[in-house]
Order: C-alpha cells, then structure tokens, then sequence
C-alpha cells in the first residue's frame, strides 16, 4: 500500500466508525432530539470522510471527482434544512418532552406570536393551506 | 486495500442494521423519519466504499441521485406527519389552546 492508500484506509475507516457511532445513539438515545444529535454524524462528517477517502482513490479521473465533491456540497446544504424541519415538527407535535427544556426560545416566540406581539412576521401555526390540503 | 473497504462495509451494514432497528421500533412517525434519513446516509456512505473498492465509477451518479432523494423524502415525511400529536389533539384548529393549556402550571 502507497502513502496515498493509507490516508484513504484511514478516511474511509473512521467515517464508518462515525456511522457506526450513529446506530448505536440512533438505538440507545431517548427521544427524537437526541437520536437527531447521534444521526446527524455519519449525515455530514462521516460521508465527508468517506467521500474524501474515496477522492483520494479516483484522484486522476476529473469527472467523477467532481461529482463526488458535488454530493458533498449537496449533502452539507441539504441536511441542515431536514434537520430543521424535523426538530421543528417534534417540537410542534409534542414528541419531544419540552417541559424538559432549560429554554425554549420557540416556545416563547409562539406564545408571544399569539399575543399579537409579532404582527410584522406571520404566525408559525397558520392553519390556512394546510388545513385545505388535508381536507 | 481490499480488506480495508471490506471492513468499512461490515461497520457500515452493522450500522445500517441498528438504524433500521430504530426504524421499526421508532415510537413516532417523526423518529421514523430521522432515521431514515440517517439510513440513506448511511447508504451513502456504503455505495462510495463500493466505488473505492470496484475502482470504477459506474456508482457515481447513484450517489448523486440519492443525495437528493434523500432530502426529498426527508421533507415530504415531516411535512406531511409534523402535526401528529401522539398526546391528544381532537382538532389541529384547537392546536393552539391545546398547548396554552398544556405549558399553563
């Protein structure tokens, strides 16, 4: 093995142990917030690793580097907003045990909204559309 | 090298294993959609060790395309299921005073 595989050993080795790091929070953590926090590993930096251990292999073929640092990039933009949407509905829905919380700015802002104190900004609960599209 | 992906893929398929343990157990549907996400990563990963073991690059654009089905279906899940209350919602109008009533001491 060159210099070159051994980076790559290591690259796509401890990305898989991210991944693995993972599964077990995914099983052994509590509630919905916690599972994401253990999840969110091999999401970003685990396939970061990994997709760079591969680079590190594919290094003279252009292409399909640029491909791979493409599902990166899609990856590093697109995981943050499922992240959020996801906290956001355990929040709404009452999965998560908000009583729990040292802060709960969300909380606060929802209750605030429904005093009437944020007219400029719309109300996060607008049961509108949505309520047409269910029914 | 051979043995190095052969290794990452068994911690890869042990992981994938205890994800999807969560996603049958997964109490709610929104624990179920988080792990499903962190299972395509998972794939993800999987199908770029397959690349660097094969040493071709037929599995490329699998990567791309799941990159971003992923997200999709990430986000169509909870916008779908994100006002299931597993408490006690009779009517998602009344949501609100549901929940003044539920933070009041």
């Amino acid at each position: 093995m060159s210099a070159w595989d051994w980076v790559s050993a290591v690259l796509l080795l401890s990305g898989s142990l991210l991944a693995l790091a993972a599964g077990i929070g995914m099983l052994r953590f509590p509630d919905l917030w916690m599972r994401m926090h253990a999840g969110t590993k091999p999401q970003v930096l685990g396939l970061l690793l990994v997709l760079a251990g591969v680079e590190v292999q594919l290094v003279p073929d252009a292409s399909a580097v640029v491909a791979l640092l493409f599902v990166g990039l899609f990856q590093l933009v697109t995981a943050p907003v499922a992240s959020h949407l996801l906290a956001r509905a355990g929040h709404r829905s009452g999965v998560v045990p908000r009583d729990q919380l040292v802060q709960d700015d969300l909380r606060v802002f929802e209750l605030e909204c429904a005093a009437g104190e944020h007219p400029e900004s719309s109300p996060p609960q607008d049961p509108g559309p949505r309520a047409e599209g269910r029914g | 090298m051979g043995v190095v992906t052969d290794i990452a893929l068994g911690i890869l398929l042990v992981a994938a294993l205890l994800v999807v343990v969560r996603l049958v157990k997964g109490p709610t549907t929104l624990d179920r959609a988080a792990a499903a996400d962190v299972f395509v990563a998972i794939l993800l990963c999987g199908v770029a060790v397959l690349v660097a073991r094969r040493g071709s690059t037929v599995f490329v654009p699998v990567l791309l395309a799941l990159s971003l089905l992923g997200f999709a279906s990430s986000v169509a899940v909870v916008r779908f299921v994100g006002r299931e209350d597993p408490v006690s919602e009779p009517d998602e109008h009344d949501e609100t005073d549901e929940d003044h009533r539920r933070t009041t001491p």
